[in-house]
């Protein structure tokens, strides 16, 4: 029955979007801070798969259940996201070509390495099969644990963008990092803090996307579903710097790809490149997004 | 009883385009609700210099990014020497003889002065054997020697004082060999020696032919210059004819009251 | 009439005349009377050489090609493509397709045996092929990258590889992909049928047949180096002229360029197609006369789909992004470091504590290069050729008396501190409101 064929994929797609907004999350908040677009995030992602692989695996440091992993990798996360904003991004911020080129670079020279790593230091037969356990046993649960987990994060992050000092400083920094200085806030700690939790949101993603795949791989940040094509693709659709609209473009994204997937012709080959397909597509048609300020000149 | 004053001429008469060089009919922009220009008519005979005046606000440099280009007016009509050029992009407006100087300098920064003005000097072609040989460059150094950039032509504009920068742009705007000449702000900051030197190579360039409209919202440096003078506030003109006539028209006065000296 | 040339006379032969001159060599500045010295030397190569080290070093003039397209389009006019490796893919595979699915079955069935000579004429047929292919993509991110300002122009040359080798995996098949490629695209193993090369021992599916290894691969580095030399002539024919002061100009201030009657669009357009088929070129003629040349994505990609991507951002940041010589002294800069750290063979020391297994330092390929990357990219903005330029300036000048020092801190900022200058004026601007 189409119904039933339609309430399943709008199931799925559901799962999917939630899973999405958790990648997109942690670019739009470094974005929206700082004016950065992180080439890195990609690279965040993997490493916190990585980071769960290590704690999980008996190729890998420790053996410990998953949930060790999922702290591990949104620690990794977030350690990495503090650590690649003090260390290099706040000394470039103000030249924004540089920015561009060493995120980008950086983010891929992570990659190899964890490549390098996982291969040659540690012995995995196949650096793009990464073996990462699911959080939940089946995967209906594993996907509503990714679904729960996704609006409550979300849910705090709001509710601490919004009603807590430290995240409403975050706010008037994104506004203007003058405007903030002059009523005392300091732009850079914010800047730590904001890039600190987006590593710490991308490396949680890391963990559960390679669960949710069966395993995770170095080049994971650009294979399908290509997570950081993604969150260019969500950020741009939803208004860049509004997390409102990130969630909204994940879903829509979400959607968009479940629904092609399932109900267009030959809809298999587009899984995880529709993403790709759709951003190009928006940059061409309405840069401007649907919420925030655009892309376009 | 109709009182034919100095100052009250007939806005609603049609401009066409043989009215002058430059002919702007029932020129308006509007900015979501705000009305930037409002039904502004007005003509540029050729050879003239032209003041364009009014206080800050007032909607000139609206009025004149409409004009050159930079984005097409809301409604009413331009024309350049006859013909109807409403709305064309800002670079084809360079090539059909209307160039202007901007009040935010944006010079190339990573070139010299002489340079800078070379490049106004391209042809616009992708393949192109013009830059080989060295004639532009001869050019280009003679243009800066005539704006008075003699000295400092082969330094970088960040070396420049402000009235440097300001000969630079003028420069790179007579490169382009255009019939009508917008200068935006020019005297802003100058020494009183440096507003004649200005003046005079403006008049130099009238003399050659060229067409000048100056706009400021400072009259004082202006009077001297202009032969004629067209006023306008909130988008509207308040006031048009000689610099005496403009200095003595009661709502120009007002219009200044408290504000810019006359 | 506005901004025709007000010179005066036969300007058109005068410049004609200048251009001979130059080409005559005559009254050069010394900084290209050292580039011609670096160029000969070049040629000069394989007397020097081994010939397994002649074919290693031959891949280097493909590298400095790959560069100096990538220059071309993101060093002068600042689009900044992240994924270059589109164009040399549809370079690599165009002439591929063109020669194996096209022109040899087609060559069969008018029943032609082909000689030497017909083979060069299909592989040059395959050339032009994979160069229109590739410049064909230029047009197809140039023209919608007007509508994207910096970084997500960058985004969407990112994609581009991606989109390209995703493509070669769905339509991979036979028949897949009827008219266009009808032997299919090949996956991710490539396409198994190798093109015919110009030079070779084999026999089968060359052009030529020599019977010994070192003439063979002295032939493959001649016909690379005319490849490079044709590239270099065309470059700087461009960039040289007025055209390669708008491109540098549109870099720095596209209103600037409206504002003098030029229409960037034209020319930022022009510069993409000029890159891709720059790239697709070099990639086809690396098909047919490369060493180890496959039309794979390991080759045309790079491993992990976008390493060759990074390398010739690396090779033009190291070199100095705006100059094409900066490409050619970055790519041997680059070839050299690569193998000098290959054949590091020093374990790290640790890692064998930790984890058990050995890790040298040639086996962190290709870290140490993306990291000499970013530090030149921090701490040498300008590349390495610029700052020699300059540095040598200083040293004449200081010889000639003119300066005091030898050493002193340079005026004139670099591109990327020039950017940054004009992000942050504007950002003043708007917070700090009139200052007039």
């Amino acid at each position: 029955m189409v119904l039933g064929e339609i309430a399943t994929a709008t199931v799925t797609a559901v799962f999917l979007s939630a899973l999405y907004a958790i990648i997109a999350i942690g670019f739009t908040l470094i974005f929206g801070v700082g004016g950065i677009l992180n080439f890195a995030h990609g690279a965040f992602i993997t490493v916190g798969m990585f980071a769960a692989f290590l704690v999980t695996n008996s190729n890998g440091l420790v053996e410990l259940p998953i949930w060790a992993g999922l702290l591990a990798g949104t620690g990794a996360g977030a350690l990495l996201g503090a650590v690649t904003y003090v260390g290099i991004v706040r000394y470039v911020r103000d030249r924004p070509v540089t920015v561009l080129i060493l995120t980008f670079v950086i983010g891929f020279f992570l990659i190899y390495a964890i490549r390098i790593g996982a291969s040659d230091i540690l012995g995995v037969d196949d650096p793009l099969a990464i073996p990462v356990p699911q959080v939940m046993g089946t995967d209906a649960l594993n996907n509503v644990f990714i679904l729960v987990t996704s609006w409550l994060l979300i849910g705090l992050l709001f509710y601490f963008v919004n009603y807590t000092r430290t995240g409403r400083a975050i706010i008037a920094v994104s506004q203007s990092d003058k405007g903030a200085a002059l009523v005392g806030i300091d732009a850079g700690k914010i800047n730590l803090i904001t890039w600190t939790v987006a590593g710490a949101f991308a490396g949680y993603a890391g963990v559960l996307l390679a669960g949710a795949f069966g395993s995770g791989s170095w080049l994971m940040s650009i294979q399908p579903p290509a997570p950081l094509i993604l969150s260019f693709a969500i950020v741009i659709l939803g208004g860049l710097g509004s997390i409102k609209g990130s969630i909204a473009g994940a879903y829509i994204i979400g959607f968009a790809e479940t629904f092609a997937v399932n109900f267009v012709p030959g809809g298999q080959q587009l899984a995880g490149v529709s993403s790709l397909v759709l951003l190009v597509v928006f940059l061409l048609v309405k840069p401007e997004g649907l919420f925030g300020r655009g892309a376009a000149e | 009883m109709s009182a034919d004053a100095v100052g009250a001429e007939p806005d609603e008469r049609a401009y066409g385009p043989d009215d002058g060089i430059l002919v702007a009919d029932d020129l308006r922009k509007e900015f979501g609700g705000l009305t930037a220009v409002d039904d502004l008519s007005f003509a540029v005979q050729e050879q003239e210099i032209l003041g364009f005046i009014g206080p800050n606000g007032a909607g000139k440099s609206t009025t004149f990014n409409c004009v050159t280009g930079t984005y097409p007016p809301t409604d009413g009509t331009v024309y350049f020497k006859g013909e109807d050029v409403t709305g064309i992009s800002a670079h084809d407006m360079v090539k059909e003889g209307m160039s202007r100087t901007f009040q935010e300098f944006a010079p190339l920064e990573d070139r010299a002065v002489v340079k800078n003005v070379e490049l106004a000097l391209a042809p616009d072609e992708l393949f192109t054997l013009s830059g080989m040989g060295g004639e532009t460059e001869q050019l280009a150094r003679e243009i800066c020697r005539r704006v008075g950039l003699g000295d400092v032509m082969d330094q970088t504009p960040s070396e420049l004082p402000h009235a440097g920068m300001l000969k630079l742009e003028l420069a790179r705007a007579i490169a382009t060999q255009p019939d009508v000449m917008l200068v935006d702000e020019p005297f802003a900051g100058l020494s009183g020696q440096e507003v004649q030197e200005l003046t005079e190579v403006m008049e130099s360039l009238r003399h050659h032919g060229m067409t000048l409209i100056v706009v400021d919202h400072n009259m004082r440096g202006l009077l001297n210059l202009i032969d004629r003078a067209f006023v306008i506030q909130f988008g509207s003109k308040i006031a048009e004819g000689t610099p005496e006539e403009i200095k003595n028209d009661p709502e120009v006065q007002e219009a200044y009251l408290g504000g810019e000296e006359i | 009439m506005a901004t025709e040339t007000p010179l005066e006379g036969d300007v058109g032969r005068r410049r004609r005349q200048a251009v001979v001159e130059k080409l005559l060599l005559r009254d050069l500045a010394l900084r290209h009377r050292l580039g011609i010295l670096g160029v000969c030397l070049l040629a000069l190569v394989p007397l020097l050489a081994q010939p397994r080290e002649l074919n290693q070093f031959t891949y280097v003039l493909y590298l400095m090609m790959f560069a100096i397209s990538w220059d071309v389009v993101s060093g002068y006019t600042g689009q900044l493509s992240f994924g270059h490796a589109f164009f040399f893919a549809l370079g690599g595979y165009g002439t591929s397709v063109t020669v194996n699915q096209h022109l040899l079955p087609l060559a069969n069935d008018l029943g032609l045996t082909l000689g030497p000579v017909g083979t060069v004429l299909v592989i040059l047929g395959g050339i032009v092929g994979g160069t229109l292919v590739a410049a064909l993509g230029g047009v197809l991110i140039g023209v919608p990258a007007l509508r994207l300002d910096g970084p997500y122009l960058s985004l969407v040359t990112l994609i581009a590889p991606l989109l390209l080798y995703q493509s070669l995996i769905i339509f991979s098949d036979e028949g897949s992909l009827p008219v266009l490629a009808p032997g299919g695209l090949g996956g991710t193993s490539g396409l198994l049928n190798t093109p015919p090369s110009f030079v070779g021992i084999g026999g089968l599916n060359t052009a030529v047949t020599v019977d010994q290894q070192w003439v063979g691969a002295v032939a493959r580095y001649y016909i690379s180096f005319l490849a490079l030399l044709i590239v270099l002539a065309v470059t700087y024919g461009v960039t040289r002229s007025a055209a390669g002061s708008v491109f540098t100009a549109i870099r720095e201030d596209e209103d600037a360029v409206r504002s003098v009657g030029m229409n960037p669009a034209k020319f930022k357009i022009f510069a993409f197609v000029l890159s891709a088929a720059i790239g697709g070129f070099a990639a086809a003629v690396w098909m047919h006369a490369g060493p180890n040349a496959a039309p794979n994505t390991e080759n045309l990609f790079g491993s992990g789909r976008i390493d060759l991507s990074i390398n010739v951002i690396v090779i033009a940041i190291i070199g100095g992004m705006g100059t094409i010589v900066g490409s050619i002294v970055g790519a041997l800069f680059f070839a050299f470091a690569d193998t000098v750290i290959g054949g590091l063979d020093v374990a790290i020391p640790g890692v064998e504590l930790l984890f058990g297994s050995e890790l040298t330092i040639a086996d962190t390929s290709p870290l140490p290069t993306f990291l000499l990357g970013m530090l030149a990219l921090v701490f040498l903005p300008r590349g390495v050729v610029p700052e020699l330029t300059r540095f040598g300036r200083r040293l004449l000048a200081w010889r000639r008396g003119e300066v005091d020092t030898l050493l002193g801190r340079d005026r004139s900022p670099s591109t990327l501190k020039r950017t940054a200058e004009k992000y942050r004026e504007e950002i003043e601007e708007i917070v700090g409101g009139e200052s007039r």
